[in-house]
């Protein structure tokens, strides 16, 4: 009965938590600058991202080197829809994100029969694919040359103002958070769980594992499509080097400086991750460098991330990682 | 009525033959116990029928309907459950989550009714918990129901992965050393959830060393060694049969002339 | 058919081989997957030019130097990743992304020091590489000299792995190298030298590449696809990985051909992916079932 009690008190906090950092990012845009309204614009795209790279990793288990691809796919098909098909910005961004999620159960139906390094490999391959044919479908995509990409606009309203802009984001982002929890507590998260810490018992519970694997995969293909939606028209200019290799590590980095397979993890990662490379902005190449040495260090030393260290030294997230 | 059927079944892994031409036939609403010394494959034969392994030979029917080459998942759609030589549990989730996994084949609702907190969907999680309460409840493990899964000792850990398999509803159970690491306590604990198990209808089938346990409760016990069966019957016959002391004297011996 | 492509082929197979070969043998010593590789071999590259045509040195100058480098990398590489597998117990997977990190880091590297400008190499002087008729084909010397030193590297391999005790002893699982340790071999000792080695033999690589292609921070792609070679070999194996090198290689060059220079880049990762899907254990090993 004390242990009911402790998760309640445990869940109250975490609420709590939540709740002051959306009053803090809610009311953000009425007392900072235009400089932070546009790291903060950056964050909220990236925890978009991290959560669906979580659902996939942290906790049904595997990893994938091509959400560069997926959000690739969200943006450039958000712009194309919109640009060259007419569409609003309102249609072609849930369709951008369908369509990420499409991609991302084509990768995975070759990619998901297999695990660990060879997933890996595939899903890097299926990146390095997706990124050669943006390039090549100049038609379509203006190859190297780039796309411009517009505001949304509600009538003639445009969101062109980033503070403006911020509410989108934001909006989504709690929005999708809430979805993420929903499915994390319920028996799809429970699948997802059992996958990656026991396939064998989860098909002796009937679950079946390629279906499942597949199902987690386009759901954080979707959340990246999403996200990738949301940066196209952030940054009003996208070519085929924002969604390489680069990408999926950068991600992958950040997932794992979270912490894998925790909520407030990805929303402390993808916040860090997104605010450090700002804090060298003079020395703009150091970056790679940056994420390439945090995430070395993480894996060798922290591999539990953030919440993990957060975790061992107070008890106060409990010992249960999961959301 | 048989439920189980092995026809000629064999399996080999890298030329090293671990079953052999095995027949096997359990009846509904029977006990059996499947025993042998140490790698005559009794766990290749659960494996063989839940589907982890696929035979080389020969064929096994459930309900007079072929299993293999089936999937696990499949499997375990069909009404077999089974628990594991090496405790499978998940450790990242509390005592009851462990038991709600356990609900697959039964939970209905899809993707967007769960992403949206659709009140049906609320609903469903609600009977569930109270499903899984029941379970917990029958192994004697309710109370420990929100805590972590890894913070179980092992003899309880054993009884949870019993619950999971019961979650799957399953019309024929296989139990692999269910008992092992257990106190006396515990296993006389165990005896009686299975004669519970078998009044409501389950059919078992049970993997062990402890003969304490075999003796008392099954109807018929198969022998095997060397992947070879040599011998099944009652209780009785087994206990005084020539071969199995054989088999399992002269492992002991063996092994005390090469410890010496 | 041009024969031609078949003999580039066969050069860009060489190089795929050699680099194929440097994953197997970590792989084997020590069941680490080295994503870094690719990056060893650009450094490899960067550095012979750096010596020879920026600071000045002669060709074989240059090519000692780049060897030092090779090892100094080897060293730090190794010092890594034993402090992190046995040290820290770092799992197989998360070590695949601990080499991925240092390639990832090499790469951001030498991108800053030397910017994103390809780097060519000038002309060496003393070697003729102009293409003359041999044997009825155009060949060019360089391209002679490339395959013929890249056997000669997995020869010289072959014959440490095969006949030398520590050789032997590399060539056996880690876990019987571990139990190798109560018998008197530093476990230790030999991973990092395990490391050197896949660091001398990375740079010469990337030397190797240098006549061919200019040198650029996006070189360490030619890991990635090295990969697909591996694979089809079956990954723990040593001829396998070199067989798929030059199978790679000559199928690359005939797409390039035959369907067109933007398909040939994805022949490799296709032939990865269809390879995981269908015959992850390669071309040569039987399947193996899953013990539960």
């Amino acid at each position: 009965m004390s242990n009911f009690k402790k998760t309640s008190s445990k869940t109250r906090f975490t609420y709590v938590v939540y709740l002051l950092v959306a009053i803090f990012f809610g009311t953000s845009p009425f007392f900072i600058d235009a400089y932070f309204l546009y790291i903060f614009n950056l964050i909220g795209i990236g925890v978009i991202l991290t959560i669906g790279l979580n659902l996939v990793m942290g906790y049904a288990g595997q990893i994938s080197l091509s959400h560069g691809a997926f959000f690739g796919m969200g943006a450039y098909g958000t712009a194309i829809l919109v640009e060259k098909l007419g569409l609003s910005f309102w249609v072609a961004w849930p369709l951008g994100g369908i369509l990420a999620a499409i991609i991302g159960i084509i990768i995975g139906l070759p990619a998901l029969r297999v695990g660990g390094h060879y997933l890996a490999l595939v899903t890097l391959g299926a990146n390095e694919i997706f990124n050669l044919i943006l390039i090549h479908s100049e038609g379509l995509t203006e190859g190297v040359v780039g796309l411009k990409v517009a505001r949304p606009r509600i009538g003639s309203f445009a969101f062109s103002e980033d503070a403006y802009f911020f509410y989108i984001v934001f909006i989504t982002c709690v929005v999708l958070i809430w979805v993420a929890n929903n499915i994390i507590n319920s028996q799809f998260g429970r699948a997802f769980n059992a996958i990656r810490e026991s396939e064998t018992a989860a098909q002796a519970i009937a679950i079946n594992l390629y279906e499942y694997k597949l199902i987690a995969f386009a759901i954080s293909a979707f959340y990246a499509g999403i996200a990738g939606g949301l940066y196209g028209s952030l940054i009003k200019f996208i070519d085929p080097t924002n969604f390489d290799l680069f990408l999926s590590i950068k991600y992958l980095a950040i997932v794992i400086v979270g912490g894998l397979g925790s909520i407030p993890g990805s929303l402390i990662g993808a916040g860090i991750m997104t605010v450090l490379p700002e804090l060298f902005r003079a020395f703009g190449d150091y970056q790679h460098l940056i994420y390439g040495f945090i995430l070395l260090i993480f894996v060798i030393f922290l591999p539990r991330g953030i919440i993990g260290l957060l975790s061992s030294l107070r008890g106060i997230f409990g010992v249960k990682l999961r959301a | 009525m048989e439920i189980i059927e092995l026809r000629n079944v064999s399996k080999s892994f890298g030329g090293k033959v671990v079953l052999h031409d095995f027949d096997l036939k359990i009846s509904g609403g029977e006990i059996r116990a499947l025993i042998g010394p140490n790698g005559a494959g009794k766990t290749v034969v659960l494996n063989l029928i839940s589907g982890f392994y696929k035979a080389d030979k020969g064929e096994i029917y459930f309900n007079k309907a072929l299993l293999n080459p089936k999937m696990p998942y499949e499997i375990t759609n069909l009404g077999i459950g089974r628990t594991f030589q090496k405790v499978e549990i998940f450790p990242s989730m509390s005592v009851l989550e462990n038991v709600l996994a356990g609900f697959h084949r039964e939970f209905k609702s899809g993707l967007l009714s769960v992403s949206l907190g659709l009140k049906r969907t609320k609903e469903e999680e609600r009977r569930l918990r109270e499903e899984g309460m029941k379970k917990l409840d029958f192994v004697g493990l309710a109370s420990s129901a929100n805590e972590l899964a890894t913070n179980l000792p092992y003899g309880k850990l054993r009884l949870l992965e019993l619950a999971r398999a019961l979650s799957t509803s399953p019309q024929f159970i296989m139990l692999d050393e269910p008992v092992a690491g257990m106190s006396s306590e515990e296993i006389e604990n165990l005896k009686g959830l299975l004669y519970q198990l078998k009044h409501m209808g389950i059919t078992i089938l049970l993997v062990e060393h402890v003969m304490r346990l075999v003796m008392d409760i099954s109807h018929c016990i198969t022998v095997l060694d060397y992947g070879e069966k040599i011998a099944e019957g009652s209780p009785e016959e087994i206990a005084n049969n020539e071969k199995v002391l054989e088999a399992y004297l002269g492992k002991r011996r063996d092994v005390k002339s090469r410890a010496n | 058919m041009d024969i031609q492509i078949v003999i580039s082929g066969i050069v860009a197979g060489s190089i795929y081989a050699l680099i194929a070969v440097c994953f197997v043998i970590v792989y084997k010593a020590t069941q680490v997957v080295n994503f870094g590789q690719g990056e060893v071999v650009m450094i490899g590259a960067y550095s012979g030019i750096v010596f020879f045509s920026i600071v000045g040195l002669s060709y074989s100058l240059s090519y000692i130097m780049t060897i030092l480098v090779g090892i100094v990398l080897g060293v730090i590489m190794g010092l890594i990743c034993n402090m992190a597998q046995l040290k820290f117990k770092v799992n197989l997977f998360n070590m695949f992304i601990v080499t991925l990190a240092i390639g990832f880091i090499l790469k951001s590297a030498v991108m800053l020091v030397m910017g994103p400008n390809p780097y060519t190499l000038p002309p060496i002087p003393g070697m003729d590489t102009a293409p003359r008729k041999m044997a009825g084909v155009f060949i060019s010397p360089l391209h002679i000299a490339i395959i013929t030193i890249a056997l000669a590297i997995m020869v010289a391999l072959a014959l440490f792995f095969k006949f030398t005790k520590i050789g032997k002893a590399m060539r056996a699982s880690s876990l019987r190298i571990i139990a190798a340790k109560t018998v008197g071999i530093n476990v230790t000792f030999m991973f990092l030298l395990i490391w050197i080695i896949n660091g001398i033999v990375g740079v010469n690589i990337g030397l190797l590449l240098s006549p061919l292609v200019p040198a650029e921070t996006t070189m360490g792609l030619v890991g990635i696809k090295a990969f697909a070679a591996a694979i089809i070999g079956g990954f723990t194996s040593i001829p396998g990985a070199i067989v798929g090198g030059f199978i790679l290689g000559v199928i690359e060059n005939l797409s390039g051909f035959f369907i067109s220079t933007a398909f040939k880049d994805a022949v490799a990762f296709i032939i990865l992916i269809i390879f995981l899907l269908f015959r992850p254990t390669g071309l040569f090993e039987k399947r193996f079932t899953k013990r539960v």
